[in-house]
């Protein structure tokens, strides 16, 4: 889907230790951006890779507006160049629409395949990839979905769940927070019949049911609520932020039937003891083992 | 070795809650950097920002990967926040927006001493003082 934006533009002399009055002037700068919604500001100065062609002494702060807000972007527009003039700053400013859609593809080109576990390995369907004889290969579309399926949380997952569908019979799977689906289609390829991802975007449903067909695969996707979730599973597995996981918790066991095992990933390594303290109340668990990767980690637990 | 660095992006994301659009997708994908990746990684490390905006400096290597510093919010938007303020004053010196104490300034001063160039608390506190005032916030005891 093309989509076009609304990008103001706010040129200014950098603050520096000789003139205090550019540091304020900057910071009421960001309270009119923070106080009309700006959500995300691009600075760009001479140091940067996208300000170099500004001139020395100079930044720029770009912030995007989507069409509907277009009254919006002129009022901050207005509302800078006022604060501008009672500061006696000289400033630029600029909205113009903001139509390329080269950056969605920028970062493909250097994606590159790997295998992520003993019997996974991982590629874009615009890389070429020879496997290692008995590995499967996930063909995965990131878009714009989170998960391309080679960030360490990711392989954390599909180490556990190939190393668990190993070792014991695992009939049914729940990936929570399914993202882009890799973790689902991983499950399917390690031979589990039964693969529900779920996922509270609508974006990340469909871009899983693609995902999950390209890669013939039989799992299900549904945007349905983790706590609306009713069956129980062998194997539940949620690589999201901790704080999410902790909010989540007693759903997420909730779904794991008693024998069954939760695997968590999403977690930086100085947050596991709060993690696994979290988890450990409530509905019963046994922690098995953590590992970690980078500054990543992940725990698994069997329900008890 | 170390990793040869192309460059430097700054961007000011909401703590947590950073998504791929501009400006953060435009300004890390024309660079060749996972912008979900950066997006994963930013939200899990500022999670407990409760979306208050936050600068990040992203260090951009020669291979395309990437690694960030995060730095603490703006003394303004820590103002406005802790004021409950939908912004500053257009005139600070004849419209008042709201009033501050000291024991307020101290703590926005705490929360940004990482980032000032002075492990003086009272110096920070000046700095935030500052930004009180040019933004029409009058300072009480």
């Amino acid at each position: 889907m093309d989509e076009s934006w609304i990008r103001l533009s706010i040129t200014y002399p950098c603050p520096d230790d000789e003139h205090v009055d550019l540091y304020f002037f900057e910071q009421d700068l960001y309270a009119v951006l923070y106080a009309y919604g700006a959500a995300t500001i691009n600075e760009q100065d001479a140091t940067t890779l996208d300000g170099k062609e500004l001139p020395a002494g100079t930044k720029r702060l770009l912030s995007y507006f989507d069409n509907a807000q277009a009254v919006q972007a002129a009022e901050v527009k207005t509302a800078v160049e006022q604060q501008a003039r009672n500061a006696k700053i000289q400033i630029e400013t600029a909205l113009d629409a903001f139509t390329d859609q080269s950056w969605k593809d920028g970062w493909k080109a250097y994606f590159k395949p790997a295998q992520v576990s003993d019997r996974i390995a991982i590629r874009t369907p615009w890389s070429d990839y020879t496997p290692a004889e008995g590995v499967k290969v996930i063909v995965i579309e990131p878009g714009m979905a989170f998960g391309t399926g080679l960030h360490e949380t990711t392989q954390l997952c599909i180490k556990a769940i190939d190393t668990i569908s190993a070792q014991e019979k695992v009939n049914s799977m729940l990936d929570v927070g399914c993202g882009s689906g890799v973790l689902s289609i991983a499950g399917s390829l390690c031979g589990i019949p039964t693969v529900r991802g779920v996922d509270n975007d609508p974006v990340c449903i469909d871009v899983s049911r693609e995902n999950g067909e390209a890669n013939h695969v039989d799992c299900v996707f549904d945007d349905t609520d983790i706590w609306d979730v009713t069956e129980k599973y062998d194997l539940v597995v949620a690589n999201i932020i901790s704080s999410v996981l902790k909010a989540l918790k007693e759903d997420i066991k909730g779904a794991c039937r008693i024998g069954g095992k939760v695997v968590l990933s999403g977690i930086l390594t100085e947050e596991r003891e709060d993690v696994e303290e979290s988890f450990l109340e409530g509905l019963p668990l046994k922690k098995l083992s953590h590992e970690i990767k980078g500054e990543w980690c992940s725990i698994w637990f069997e329900r008890i | 070795m170390a990793k040869k660095i192309v460059g430097y992006v700054k961007l000011q994301c909401p703590a947590g809650k950073a998504n791929p659009s501009p400006p953060v997708g435009p300004a890390l994908g024309q660079h060749g950097v996972n912008i979900m990746e950066f997006c994963k990684q930013f939200n899990a490390k500022t999670q407990k920002g409760d979306g208050i905006l936050t600068p990040v400096v992203i260090t951009v290597y020669a291979d395309h990967s990437f690694s960030f510093v995060v730095k603490t919010p703006p003394a303004a938007v820590l103002i406005m926040k802790e004021l409950g303020l939908k912004g500053g004053s257009g005139v600070p010196n004849r419209e008042k927006v709201g009033k501050i104490t000291k024991a307020q300034i101290r703590k926005i001063a705490e929360i940004k001493l990482p980032d000032l160039n002075t492990d003086d608390i009272e110096a920070a506190m000046r700095t935030v003082a500052g930004t009180c005032r040019s933004m029409g916030v009058d300072i009480v005891d």
